[in-house]
């Protein structure tokens, strides 16, 4: 899949350093570039996610409206959420 | 510590000693000091011990077993913890600069007050990976905890003082914290025994959080008996911690000598295990799927559904759960954080919160397809290695012995599901390789008791490193 340092070189440190600023996060700008090496791979790495079809109802996490325990119920079943 | 034989002592036969008047907590914890006096220079397995309190500890367990008073296994016994959950003793610093001295004064958590009224003997706290996370890191004022068996290699984290403490004799058990593979890493690269409990068994209070969804307390000892008796005093639902699942006590040690004999078990059979594994490791594995079979188990391959993605997913997801809980601070101290830390953390601020929502919805719908998959061929069990190299040098490492593709553990994280690492081997070069076993929700018992009766038919476990004493 492509992705932005693909597509149009630099393009990767610019969209990350704006990504950390929102965060509030202003690294010395050889982190800031570190970083931009890494986004491509992570981009493509959270992508594949996207190709799994996970239906309609799956949420990322179980909420409910009748518990007290302050994160909306235990997660469903043993894997957590 | 050994016994005669050559042995290392075990939490079991230590506890056999005790009972049977043949040694003293005292002794036990008086002769540990002086292993951890002599090695710990340069192993850096501790950031504090706790010495004259756990002599204290240790008198009043003799004085308890003199009386006829049995708090069960763990009884006299020494443990360490790792220094990302809290104490009594003094602070936990997850061995940064930046953890404020405050967190933690309530002292001890539920899993550490059980070990306590057990019977155990805490001696200290243990190194780690800042935060659980990152690299050995020589720039800060920590020590680098060094693999018993070479001591250029890395002990694997981030449980890693508890690791090499275990291997080389300074505990005879302790605790680990499991993210993405913090307890099995360190037991496999160090030799040792360590267990991922079921996610929602045992409580994750009091511990600094990594990834919250993906946190695990887990036991790293010599064998799975120990692992399964320190378990058992572990587990149990507790209200400060709200993911723990409320479930009847278990003995994990009542089935513990069921054997190897009926059991099914899947060899996972993906791709991503033999590209991220050494032709060694992978002919060691075959060996030790070998044995489970001599022993009475019927395998078979699988291949695990969405296994890729659940693998990654786990470090992705870390990655966006720490960086909720380090925001404030890596705004305002992002210079105290190593280099190694900070890089990984923020990586959670690259990831939007679409990302996240969909990470999460294929882990759900993996934990399902994975137990689909288990039910339909009626597998008790799936195995593979835990990791595809041994050890890795702190420097000079092939990338293929450091990167991600090389450790086989993050995929449980996503699941849940219980997931134990015991010794199967060496590399060529002579480093411990591990063999992990997983299971359903909740049947840790039999994951214990599959591992020990592995290590009833094997000495892999008993392997002790050149720096032991």
């Amino acid at each position: 899949m492509p992705t932005n340092e693909d597509e149009h070189p630099g393009a990767d440190l610019e969209t990350v350093r704006a990504l950390l600023e929102g965060a509030g996060l202003v690294p010395p700008e050889d982190e800031v570039e570190r970083l931009a090496e890494l986004y491509p791979g992570i981009r493509k790495s959270i992508d594949r996610f996207y190709a799994v079809d996970a239906g309609d109802e799956v949420m990322a996490a179980v909420f409910r409206a009748d518990t007290t325990d302050g994160h909306g119920g235990r997660p469903g079943g043993a894997g957590g959420s | 510590m050994t016994v005669d034989g050559g042995e290392p002592l075990t939490v079991q036969s230590a506890g056999a000693a005790l009972r049977a008047g043949r040694v003293t907590s005292v002794e036990l914890v008086t002769t540990l000091h002086a292993a951890a006096d002599s090695l710990d220079e340069t192993l850096g397995t501790w950031l504090a011990r706790f010495d004259e309190q756990a002599l204290a500890a240790a008198e009043e367990a003799d004085a308890e077993l003199a009386r006829g008073i049995d708090r069960g296994p763990l009884h006299g016994i020494p443990v360490g913890v790792k220094d990302i959950l809290a104490t009594d003793e003094g602070p936990t610093t997850a061995q940064s600069l930046v953890l404020d001295s405050a967190w933690g004064v309530g002292g001890d958590g539920p899993v550490i007050r059980r070990l306590r009224a057990g019977g155990a003997v805490i001696m200290g706290k243990t190194t780690t990976m800042e935060f659980a996370i990152g690299r050995p890191d020589f720039s800060k004022p920590f020590p680098v905890p060094r693999n018993p068996w070479n001591t250029e290699r890395w002990t694997g984290g981030s449980s890693s003082g508890t690791g090499n403490g275990v291997a080389s004799g300074q505990i005879l058990a302790g605790l680990g914290t499991d993210t993405a593979g913090s307890v099995r890493l360190p037991a496999a690269y160090n030799g040792i025994t360590g267990h991922k409990p079921t996610f929602g068994l045992v409580p994750k209070s009091a511990c600094v959080p990594l990834g919250m969804s993906y946190d695990h307390v887990g036991p790293m000892a010599r064998s799975a008996w120990d692992c399964a008796a320190m378990l058992g005093v572990m587990a149990g639902a507790d209200p400060s911690d709200r993911t723990t699942v409320d479930r009847p006590p278990e003995d994990h040690l009542a089935a513990i000598d069921r054997g190897l004999d009926g059991l099914r078990i899947g060899v996972i059979a993906n791709d991503a295990i033999a590209e991220g594994s050494a032709e060694s490791t992978m002919a060691v594995l075959a060996a030790a799927v070998d044995e489970l079979t001599a022993g009475g188990a019927a395998v078979e391959p699988v291949d695990v559904p969405l296994y890729d993605e659940i693998s990654i997913g786990a470090f992705l997801a870390l990655q966006a759960e720490s960086f909720a809980w380090h925001r404030s601070s890596l705004i305002d101290r992002w210079e105290d954080y190593g280099r190694p830390t900070r890089l990984t953390i923020a990586q959670g601020a690259l990831i939007n919160a679409g990302d996240l929502v969909q990470i999460e919805r294929v882990r759900q719908v993996a934990r399902v397809a994975v137990l689909e998959l288990m039910e339909q061929r009626r597998l008790d069990l799936l195995v593979g290695p835990t990791t595809g190299h041994g050890a890795p040098p702190f420097s000079g490492a092939a990338p293929s012995a450091t990167s991600i593709a090389s450790l086989h553990t993050p995929a449980w994280n996503s699941t849940g599901f219980p997931a134990l690492s015991i010794p199967m081997g060496f590399d060529p070069d002579h480093l411990p390789l591990g063999l992990q076993l997983i299971g359903r929700p909740f049947a840790d018992g039999l994951v214990l008791a599959a591992g020990h009766g592995y290590q009833q038919r094997t000495s892999w476990h008993r392997q002790l490193p050149p720096h032991h004493r």
